[in-house]
């Protein structure tokens, strides 16, 4: 389409996006700063496709044969239109692309052709906007993934015990509960964004104003509380960034699980500022989510409580206290 | 320093004997917290990559599904049109 002209990013001008960014304090929405959000979020996208960060990829299939597109042969670039940012994703050989994931397609520019997705976040914000959601850029969070923390072969994103240990739960329910959502790459297109009802939110900023009561209560006045007390506090954030995520809005699986686990969440089972050190990741962690995400209502109404129990009490003794 | 595990009961009498709220960001303890907070993410390091994937956040788990072709709304229709006359197409 004329008008929308791919172009690479210098690693100069990378840097001084940057920099620019980091001149902001907290989180800059698409409202106030819009070329400068459109421009980072456009980034993240376009540097996560065809990684193992790339949360799009296995919904992106060849309309010809049927079958998925293997991630390797996902490209992405940046392209420019006006004064602002997308990014353009296609396959290797530029096969026709079945996205199968609703409500995602209807969100790209309709210029693009069947070969490719032309985002634009620009675009993607004032979707958000009509639904009374507001985009926003989480400056300390894409310093860590957008700019920093983010390397192509990586398992998965190294900022995910940084989020632990920073207590982001309470951050991304400030978000939630002001009607906020973070855009900065694939995930939050894909899980968080497409599809986005905002009546759905009237309810989830209530789930929001909960955790985030709960947690500034646990951990107030105590700066840097030990580990072993954020493992609730995280299993907390993402129940609700789950909610967050259309297919799940109002979901009774996560919900279950999210007030066990805040009625659990006590300064006096885990005191989280006693000088504790945390010897190992806790075993009964990885359960609890795997159920809440795929196990049956029934037995998730049934296992919950006693699977919250089972994780603070393993915590307590995979826990040392020193003096 | 010395270290002593700890159960449940344990840590329950520890927090009742917690010094009061004003004590606990005094520069010894934030510091002795730092330091613990630092060993536990290397203590914890091994354990932690073992965990999927699908149980961190930043996790979908959702399959694809067939979609069918889908029109834009008139409300989505328009903020592309708005997008293009902005840039003048």
């Amino acid at each position: 389409m004329i008008g929308i002209s791919p172009f690479v990013m210098s690693p100069n001008e990378k840097a001084a996006l940057k920099r620019q960014l980091a001149s902001h304090q907290g989180a800059i929405s698409f409202t106030v700063e819009p070329e400068l959000a459109a421009y980072v979020a456009a980034l993240g996208m376009q540097q996560e496709v065809g990684t193992r960060n790339d949360e799009l990829a296995r919904f992106v299939f060849d309309a010809s044969s049927g079958l998925p597109i293997p991630r390797k042969r996902l490209r992405a670039e940046l392209v420019r239109y006006g004064r602002t940012v997308g990014v353009r994703i296609f396959a290797e050989g530029e096969p026709p692309l079945d996205i199968r994931f609703p409500n995602l397609r209807t969100l790209t520019h309709p210029a693009g052709k069947e070969s490719e997705l032309l985002i634009f976040p620009a675009a993607v914000a004032r979707f958000l906007q009509s639904q009374g959601v507001e985009p926003v850029i989480v400056i300390p969070w894409a310093l860590n993934t957008v700019f920093g923390g983010f390397h192509p072969a990586d398992g998965f994103y190294q900022t995910n015990m940084w989020e632990l240990k920073n207590v982001d739960a309470i951050r991304y329910a400030r978000l939630v509960e002001k009607r906020q959502l973070a855009f900065l790459g694939t995930h939050d297109f894909v899980a968080h964004i497409a599809g986005t009802q905002g009546e759905a939110w009237d309810a989830l900023t209530k789930v929001a104003t909960r955790v985030r009561e709960r947690l500034e209560g646990y951990v107030a006045d105590v700066s840097h509380p030990n580990l072993s007390a954020l493992i609730l506090p995280y299993v907390a954030g993402i129940m609700l960034d789950d909610l967050a995520q259309p297919p799940c809005y109002g979901a009774e699986s996560r919900l279950t699980v999210l007030n066990a686990v805040l009625d659990a969440i006590d300064k006096e089972t885990l005191p989280p500022a006693a000088p504790l050190q945390l010897l190992k990741f806790p075993d009964g962690y990885a359960p609890l989510l795997e159920m809440a995400r795929f196990g049956e209502l029934p037995d998730i109404h049934r296992q919950t409580k006693p699977r919250v129990r089972e994780l603070v009490s393993e915590i307590a003794a995979t826990s040392v206290f020193w003096q | 320093m010395t270290k002593q595990t700890l159960t449940l009961a344990s840590l329950a009498l520890l927090a009742q004997a917690a010094p009061a709220s004003e004590a606990l960001n005094q520069p010894g303890n934030e510091t002795t917290r730092q330091t613990l907070n630092a060993a536990s993410v290397q203590a914890i390091h091994g354990s932690w990559i073992k965990v999927s994937p699908a149980c961190k956040d930043r996790s979908f788990p959702f399959k694809p599904v067939p979609v069918a072709a889908a029109e834009r709304s008139q409300d989505v229709q328009q903020l592309f049109a708005d997008l293009d006359a902005s840039v003048g197409a």
